[in-house]
């Protein structure tokens, strides 16, 4: 009796962990789909096989030289991946592996806190993201002042 | 010599069997086997016995007889030993239910009749000549039955004619004619088989006499009777072949082998192995069936994770070429958000804007003053103004796949507010977003 419950117990397990499997493969199939779609419809990628640091120093350069022009001030930038670093870091340990990638693609949280002078400003210093590797996560806007959260990917 | 007060000599309605063997105990302490047909009883060889009997009825010193309640077989085994009929392990024949009686045999006595290998047989009386009935050519060894059974039968049968409710001791007699068998190592030069069992007081065990004579059946009765210290008008009642006949087929046999409950143990055995072995094969099989599933199971997770860790690759390698365009895909709609922001906008109000994940939460407010609206506690042009910004306020309608909260305020009362909450569609390349 014992041991057919300890058979069944390991044929259930067995049967759990392939379905388990299964079923992230279709997710990946999924997302495998998505991915080749929106690579089919992309023009060639200046930022292909980009390293991250180098991306990284494109976004925070692209931060401090529009502000100007935007009417931007920017009270703080800083990462938020990696618990917040404060002393100086290799960018490796303030980036985390992209999921789903294979180890492939990394990516860096970076929060830019300030004020804006006017919404075209801000309007324009936001779309300025958009040719980089970046994504905004969060956006917050209240009164004159604003918080975004941006990820910055890379190899 | 006068008449026994009580004589009865009664024919039995015959759908008899052909021919009846017995084993019977001689006063010459030897065992004899016989054929008994309805012209009397033939003295058989041993090797005859063995080779042609099927079923024996035995009458032998060592047989008990006991009247019981009605009693399972092996509650009537432990009555025998109990009442101290037996010092050995007995085989019975319970008749406790029909007729109120058990037949007991010691199995050792049962076994130097069945068993070939015992060689002579001795029922611990001294020397005998002994006869087995196993029989090597036969498919089935011969099955000994009790000889009081017979006896009650025949009683049975004879009903109002027995004196079997008289409460005294009498006599049952079975008178055989013998022809001597040249084969028999019985000696039977005499000319009559006589089986005598006295019976009567129940408490007291039936006494067998068996023997070869020529003297007249009388005084053969009178002297079963001597024997047994009865006096000589005890009743006696008288049997002859024709009548054991007809009456020998109502006789029950011992079991050959031992058994419990009633049930051969050999059979139970081989049921149970029997029963081992289906149990094994099923055990086996189901063995084999929960290792095939495990393999299975196996084979499509490896299979699963092979595809996994391709899809994988794939993903990270189209990720890699294309980082901006997947970045666009990723990212969130901030000029969207502000053109909503403008839209929701009403004059003298302010609107801010808060994601949380995919949904975006619109705040529109409205100051609102109560000294404005108190002065000299009357209506003021500001106190009017500020009304229709709240109804203006009120009167938002949430866009499209939005949800519009009620009317916030403040502790104060110096501002009230509503939110407007829009989410957006949920890509599916949501997961790969940094936590």
């Amino acid at each position: 009796m014992f041991v057919a419950r300890g058979q069944q117990t390991r044929v259930t397990l067995a049967e759990a962990a392939a379905q388990t499997a299964q079923s992230e493969v279709r997710t990946l199939e999924a997302l495998a789909q998505r991915v080749r779609q929106v690579a089919e419809k992309a023009p060639r990628d200046p930022h292909e096989n980009k390293s991250l640091e180098l991306a990284l120093a494109e976004t925070v350069a692209t931060t401090l030289e529009r502000r100007i022009s935007d009417a931007i001030s920017i009270e703080t930038v800083s990462v938020t991946t990696g618990g917040g670093v404060t002393r100086v870091s290799p960018v490796a340990e303030m980036a985390r592996p992209v999921p789903l990638s294979g180890g492939q693609l990394r990516a860096v949280s970076l929060r830019i806190k300030g004020t804006y002078g006017h919404y075209q400003g801000l309007r324009d210093y936001v779309a300025s993201f958009l040719s980089l590797p970046v994504a905004v996560t969060s956006f917050n806007a209240s009164d004159r002042s604003f918080e975004l959260t941006l990820a910055v990917f890379g190899s | 010599m006068a008449r026994p007060p009580f004589f009865a000599k009664r024919s039995m309605p015959a759908k008899a069997p052909a021919e009846v063997w017995l084993a019977t105990w001689l006063t010459s302490k030897t065992l004899a086997h016989w054929r008994v047909t309805a012209d009397g009883a033939s003295g058989m060889a041993t090797g005859t016995a063995r080779a042609e009997a099927v079923r024996v009825i035995a009458f032998h010193p060592e047989e008990r007889r006991i009247a019981s309640t009605p009693r399972s077989i092996e509650s009537a085994k432990s009555l025998v030993i109990r009442e101290g009929l037996s010092i050995e392990r007995v085989r019975v024949v319970n008749r406790s239910r029909q007729d109120g009686l058990i037949y007991a045999m010691p199995v050792g006595c049962l076994e130097s009749l069945i068993d070939d290998s015992s060689g002579s047989a001795s029922y611990g009386v001294g020397h005998s000549v002994g006869h087995s009935l196993t029989a090597p050519d036969k498919p089935s060894i011969a099955r000994i039955a009790p000889g009081l059974m017979l006896v009650d039968r025949l009683l049975a049968r004879a009903g109002a004619a027995a004196p079997t409710q008289s409460g005294r001791p009498f006599a049952v007699l079975i008178d055989l004619c013998t022809r001597a068998d040249q084969a028999s190592t019985a000696r039977l030069r005499r000319e009559r088989l006589v089986i005598g069992v006295v019976l009567g007081d129940p408490s007291i065990q039936p006494t067998v006499v068996c023997s070869v004579t020529d003297e007249p059946v009388k005084d053969v009765a009178r002297l079963v009777l001597y024997e047994q210290k009865l006096p000589d008008d005890a009743p006696w009642v008288l049997f002859d072949a024709a009548d054991l006949l007809a009456a020998a087929p109502e006789v029950d046999a011992y079991p050959a082998e031992p058994e419990w409950q009633g049930v051969a143990t050999r059979r139970i055995v081989n049921a149970t192995l029997a029963a081992s072995v289906v149990l094994a094969v099923a055990g086996a099989g189901y063995a084999f069936d929960t290792l095939q599933r495990i393999r299975g199971a196996d084979a499509r997770a490896n299979e699963a994770r092979e595809r996994i860790d391709r899809l994988q690759g794939e993903i990270g390698a189209l990720m890699r070429s294309r980082p901006s365009a997947l970045a666009r895909e990723l990212s969130l709609d901030p000029g969207a958000m502000l053109d909503r922001a403008g839209e929701l906008w009403r004059a003298g109000a302010r609107v801010s804007v808060e994601t949380r994940g995919a949904t975006a939460d619109y705040t529109v407010s409205v100051p609102f003053s109560q000294v404005r609206m108190n002065f000299q506690n009357r209506p003021s042009a500001w106190s009017v103004t500020e009304r229709a910004r709240v109804a203006a306020v009120l009167a938002i309608e949430p866009p499209s796949g939005c949800t519009r909260s009620g009317l916030r305020a403040t502790g104060a009362l110096n501002e009230v507010s509503l939110v407007i909450s829009c989410e957006s569609p949920d890509s599916a390349l949501a997961r790969v977003l940094p936590r």
